[in-house]
């Protein structure tokens, strides 16, 4: 399987150039981006992706704002380069969904990520009117049982989102025999790209999920650079992980 | 009673599963060891024994005889404010604390608002042995702070949360996240009818023991049903429990006070089913306060126990339905209430409580002649550093 990794920024964080520059230089490196759009009462996230939102939500920055700045990243990134967008459920309950729809499938959003959506309750969102090119990403965590790993990666569209920990985003990587199995089950039965997120925050720990799983997903330590030193620190982060 | 949630946690449209995926074979297992401690004897003996030798159930029917003769109406209340801790949340956390020791678990954690939930949780993990941790937003620790004194000295740990509005929906998160990472070894005593099924009907279930006394003891003292039921709707536990037994009897009128705070402006009130509309938070597809985008909005209430922006999913499906009729009272009039009860009956209700019967009080037209069952859900001593502010007593 050819190695499928992604980065997450939260879109128009910490500016709105900032985010667009540093989601440029990001998607030459990695295949896809995750962009965040902020919710008030973020659970899947650890302290420092929630502060973030929250500080976009305190400006009143929302998709509104963030749609325009996709539209001049996917003007900028590679043509095969994938976007996602990650929130919520409730924010794609309120959505228009003519307009949402319209938007996702010109700037070619490959998918939604939403942490509150099981495998359970997908219907429940398709049936909001969620255009079917808009794939929903299915989740698969060390808590899931043989069945369902093997019945969600079968039925997985563009990648599988292997969260490699129990907990929030922000945590330490560290997976266990058992999670390791399950991986490799996940791998087994998916046609797709088996993507292991949650706690990889350093060439070492991306490096491990490359080798036992097909790619890995980064955001918390992105944030934390964009936090303490802006672009130049992302641009740092970044080179720390392919260079 | 039992014919909703369907099996996938709906009431109607209402309710469901939204949670990370890492939870949802935690909240199988809960939903099947709740079934199957249901069925358990010896479980349910136990439960049965602690209900009445511990927390002092069944608790007394008391007709409010002067209260009654000044509003022109008969009313009875469900005196659950003289259950151990103060409050009806014990109820629920007794089964619950039950649970979490049948299914091997060593620890609980637990969110709380006006901190009664929160007591009566640490309470339970006293008795029974387990570690316990209280999540209570910022706001609540400092308006609710005897409860925080309470909680610590039953062996809990209280964790305050800073983000967010520092109130009770944040204590939420804040244990939601925290059982994301320890669901092996802890459950999440919920102590409202919100969250993720099974939690809405297990909770609603454990209250339920409120209604199946009233109802008996009601038709004890007046040979009939009571016109209306009324109890104050914050999550909705309360309510859950006074309405189980009486949904859909012919007759009894089902009412819902929400906190009405200081205006129907957005941000002055916690009244979701009055000025909300439906949404997705805390696991569940609910009524919710929220803006445009569907971000939560801010609220308030005097009582921290209804000071959050959302409602059980059943309360939700009652509404739509036309089971139960949702109604507000303001800050003042729940004030107002408090120190009428205090004054004419000699009971200290709780600020949550005091809403119920600050509709009562200022609609008492609506009520002229009938019967009424209030639920006089909690205790008002946990409140009286409000009280001080705002009755400058």
């Amino acid at each position: 399987m050819k190695k499928y990794n992604g980065f997450y920024l939260m879109g128009n964080y910490p500016d709105k150039e900032t985010f667009i520059k540093s989601a440029v230089e990001g998607l030459k490196h990695f295949d896809f981006l995750e962009v965040g759009i902020p919710f008030s009462d973020p659970i899947a996230d650890g302290e420092t992706i929630a502060d973030a939102a929250q500080v976009l939500i305190d400006r009143n920055i929302g998709f509104t704002e963030i749609s325009e700045s996709i539209k001049e990243i996917r003007r900028s990134a590679a043509p095969e380069k994938d976007i996602y967008l990650m929130t919520y459920s409730n924010l794609i309950y309120n959505m228009e969904m003519d307009g949402f729809n319209s938007f996702c499938i010109e700037q070619k959003i490959k998918g939604l990520i939403l942490p509150d959506v099981p495998a359970c309750e997908k219907d429940f969102i398709r049936a909001l009117g969620v255009d079917k090119n808009i794939n929903i990403i299915s989740f698969i965590t060390p808590e899931s049982s043989d069945d369902s790993i093997i019945e969600s990666a079968k039925s997985a569209d563009s990648f599988v989102y292997f969260v490699s920990m129990r907990g929030i985003t922000g945590g330490e990587f560290n997976p266990d025999s058992d999670t390791m199995r399950k991986i490799s089950l996940a791998k087994e039965n998916a046609s797709v790209p088996v993507v292991l997120g949650f706690g990889i925050r350093s060439r070492r720990s991306a490096d491990t999920a490359i080798e036992i799983g097909d790619g890995f997903i980064t955001g918390t330590a992105f944030i934390e650079s964009l936090n303490s030193s802006g672009y130049s620190g992302f641009k740092n982060r970044l080179e720390e992980f392919f260079i | 009673m039992t014919a909703m949630p369907d099996n996938k946690g709906y009431f109607g449209k209402f309710g469901g599963r939204f949670v990370a995926e890492t939870l949802i074979k935690t909240l199988n297992e809960v939903e099947e060891a709740y079934s199957s401690f249901l069925k358990d004897e010896e479980q349910q003996r136990k439960l049965s024994k602690l209900l009445a030798d511990y927390a002092g159930r069944p608790t007394p029917l008391y007709h409010a005889e002067r209260l009654s003769e000044k509003l022109g109406a008969s009313i009875y209340m469900k005196r659950e404010d003289l259950v151990h801790t103060g409050s009806h949340k014990l109820n629920n956390a007794l089964g619950q604390a039950l649970l979490t020791k049948y299914m091997g678990k060593t620890r609980v954690i637990a969110e709380t608002g006006a901190g009664q939930h929160g007591v009566a949780t640490a309470t339970c993990a006293a008795l029974l042995g387990l570690e316990c941790e209280v999540f209570m937003g910022r706001v609540d620790t400092e308006r609710q702070s005897p409860n925080v004194k309470r909680m610590k000295l039953l062996g809990a740990k209280v964790t305050p949360v800073d983000s967010g509005s520092r109130t009770l929906k944040d204590a939420i998160n804040a244990a939601m996240r925290d059982w994301t990472k320890t669901c092996q070894d802890t459950h999440y005593l919920i102590g409202s009818v919100v969250g993720a099924h099974p939690f809405p009907m297990m909770v609603r279930d454990f209250q339920s023991v409120i209604s199946r006394e009233a109802k008996n003891q009601f038709f004890d003292a007046e040979g009939t049903n009571p016109d209306y039921v009324v109890a104050c709707v914050g999550g909705g536990s309360n309510a859950a429990g006074i309405f189980a037994h009486y949904k859909g009897v012919d007759g009894v009128k089902l009412l819902g006070v929400e906190a009405g705070g200081r205006s129907s402006k957005d941000g002055d009130h916690s009244a979701k089913l009055n000025y909300g509309r439906p949404g997705i938070i805390h696991g569940n597809h609910t009524y919710l306060l929220q803006t445009k985008e569907g971000n939560v909005m801010p609220v308030h209430s005097v009582s921290a126990g209804l000071d959050y922006p959302a409602v059980g999913a059943e309360h939700s499906y009652f509404h739509e339905a036309g089971v139960a009729e949702y109604v507000t009272c303001s800050d003042k009039e729940a004030l107002n209430a408090f120190r009428e009860l205090s004054l004419t009956e000699g009971i200290i209700p709780a600020l949550e409580s005091s809403h119920a019967l600050g509709y009562l009080i200022e609609n008492k037209d609506r009520f002229a002649g009938k019967k009424v069952l209030l639920n006089l859900s909690g205790r008002g001593d946990k409140d009286m550093p409000i009280i001080e502010e705002e009755l400058g007593l």
